[in-house]
């Protein structure tokens, strides 16, 4: 203590010019607008290199699991695809006329940050308005539902983690729409619950909970995850469900923001009506 | 520094900041000229004055001139650090005897030629890492490279004219 308070007073000065020296760097980058801009710009493109080659470094060690993750989107694809269908009945043709227009285009990007310890959990990707990302976009993973888009840079974009207190779906519990809603409580890791759902539905561990179009981010029918546990809440009308999630949050490395060409348009149209209430 | 110092320095510091802030920086002369008279302050203050006291007087004047010009930080910030650099070049590189005098810097009280080398080293380095701090990158460094060649060479010669001309009120007390 001695030391150092002599340390301190030996170096009085340069310490003075020290914290001169920071007070008018700080002023200059709080108080100058083209100063502040430069010193942002620089941080955030410096930010994302360093976290880009974090993640860079940390894919090597992932590929043998992320390898395995596509080898089941694989499956699941192609078992989606029309080759694996007959048509029973020779009096529908299918016909790739005008009046079907794709609504859901997928954006591939990678996590390059990635955080699940806190209450309110954001992750950040390498796509940004200059690949077509705007804000209020969907994204999953081969598996399921991953977040949100909430904020867009030029090549970069944060996404609000379906492991945030603020994250809020309409779910679709095996295969029926119910008015309830996806929110994580903030406590287990890749452990989400479905709230508001009335205790007259027949629900059973193991169904499998999936997306609707309510919010136009998602598609319907992506998985969210498969119902754990379901409880009925004491003197409510409601059930308590945990749903595990089908994507490992932890894990999340490959992803897909998902493009709603009509987005905007229902957005808008939708805009006052939202409000009101 | 004694009570007549501070005086003097409060005065002259007010007629050479009121040239700089009302005349000086209104002039524009084109767009490479922007000299900074006030400089002449830190430079004539005297060689043994207390490294604090030195620090605090140049940030008062930076932040003076900053906020007449809307540049809050940047002249504060290359002020205390010409402050700096002087210190280190007084601590370093002159002898100690010279050093205990406590003079100011003059062309009476110093070689003349010193002076003139010592008062052009000082500005450009000055200029220089104002302008570098204003530009904040090295983008279209060529046209910094420019505002600090003309701005330092105008500022050099009206310091050493303005020396020369009020050299008999700077040193009669040394």
């Amino acid at each position: 203590m001695q030391n150092l308070l002599q340390f301190l007073r030996t170096n009085f000065h340069f310490f003075l010019f020290l914290i001169l020296q920071f007070i008018s760097i700080f002023a200059l980058v709080r108080f100058n607008t083209y100063h502040q801009s430069v010193f942002f710009s620089t941080a955030s493109t410096v930010n994302g290199n360093i976290l880009t080659t974090r993640k860079n470094v940390i894919n090597y060690f992932l590929l043998k699991s992320e390898n395995q993750k596509l080898k089941e989107e694989n499956i699941l694809l192609r078992t989606k695809s029309t080759e694996n269908y007959i048509f029973i009945s020779t009096d529908t043709a299918v016909a790739k006329d005008s009046n079907q227009v794709i609504q859901y285009s997928y954006i591939p990007a990678k996590v390059i940050y990635n955080n699940i310890r806190k209450e309110k959990n954001y992750f950040t990707m390498d796509r940004g308005t200059k690949h077509g990302v705007t804000k209020d976009m969907g994204v999953i993973n081969p598996l399921g539902v991953a977040g949100i888009i909430v904020d867009v840079s030029e090549n970069f974009s944060v996404a609000m983690s379906i492991l945030n207190t603020n994250f809020i779906l309409t779910p679709k519990i095996n295969g029926k729409t119910h008015s309830g809603r996806v929110n994580w409580n903030g406590k287990t890791e890749n452990i989400v619950q479905v709230n508001k759902v009335s205790d007259q539905y027949d629900i059973k561990v193991g169904q499998e909970v999936t997306t609707t179009e309510y919010g136009h981010y998602f598609p319907e029918h992506i998985k969210i995850g498969n119902i754990l546990s379901v409880e009925k809440i004491e003197g409510e009308k409601y059930l308590a469900i945990d749903v595990e999630l089908a994507t490992d949050m932890s894990q999340l490395s490959e992803v897909y923001i998902i493009k709603n060409q009509f987005g905007k348009e229902l957005k808008t149209l939708e805009k006052p009506y939202r409000d009101a209430n | 520094m004694q009570t007549r110092d501070w005086i003097r320095l409060v005065l002259s510091g007010s007629i050479i900041l009121a040239i700089q802030i009302l005349v000086i920086n209104n002039l524009n002369l084109n767009q490479y000229m922007f000299p900074q008279l006030y400089i002449i302050l830190l430079l004539t203050l005297p060689i043994n004055l207390k490294h604090w006291i030195g620090y605090l007087i140049a940030f008062s004047l930076g932040f003076i001139v900053d906020s007449f010009s809307y540049t809050p930080g940047l002249q504060s910030f290359t002020a205390v650090f010409i402050m700096f650099l002087r210190y280190v070049y007084f601590n370093n590189v002159v002898d100690k005897e010279w050093l205990s005098t406590g003079i100011r810097p003059s062309f009476s009280t110093a070689d003349a030629g010193w002076f003139v080398i010592y008062v052009s080293i000082f500005t450009t380095v000055f200029h220089t890492i104002l302008f570098v701090m204003e530009n904040f990158s090295f983008n279209h460094f060529g046209s910094t490279l420019l505002k600090i060649l003309y701005s330092s060479s105008l500022a050099i010669l009206l310091i050493l004219l303005f020396l020369f001309t009020f050299n008999r009120e700077t040193t009669d007390d040394s």
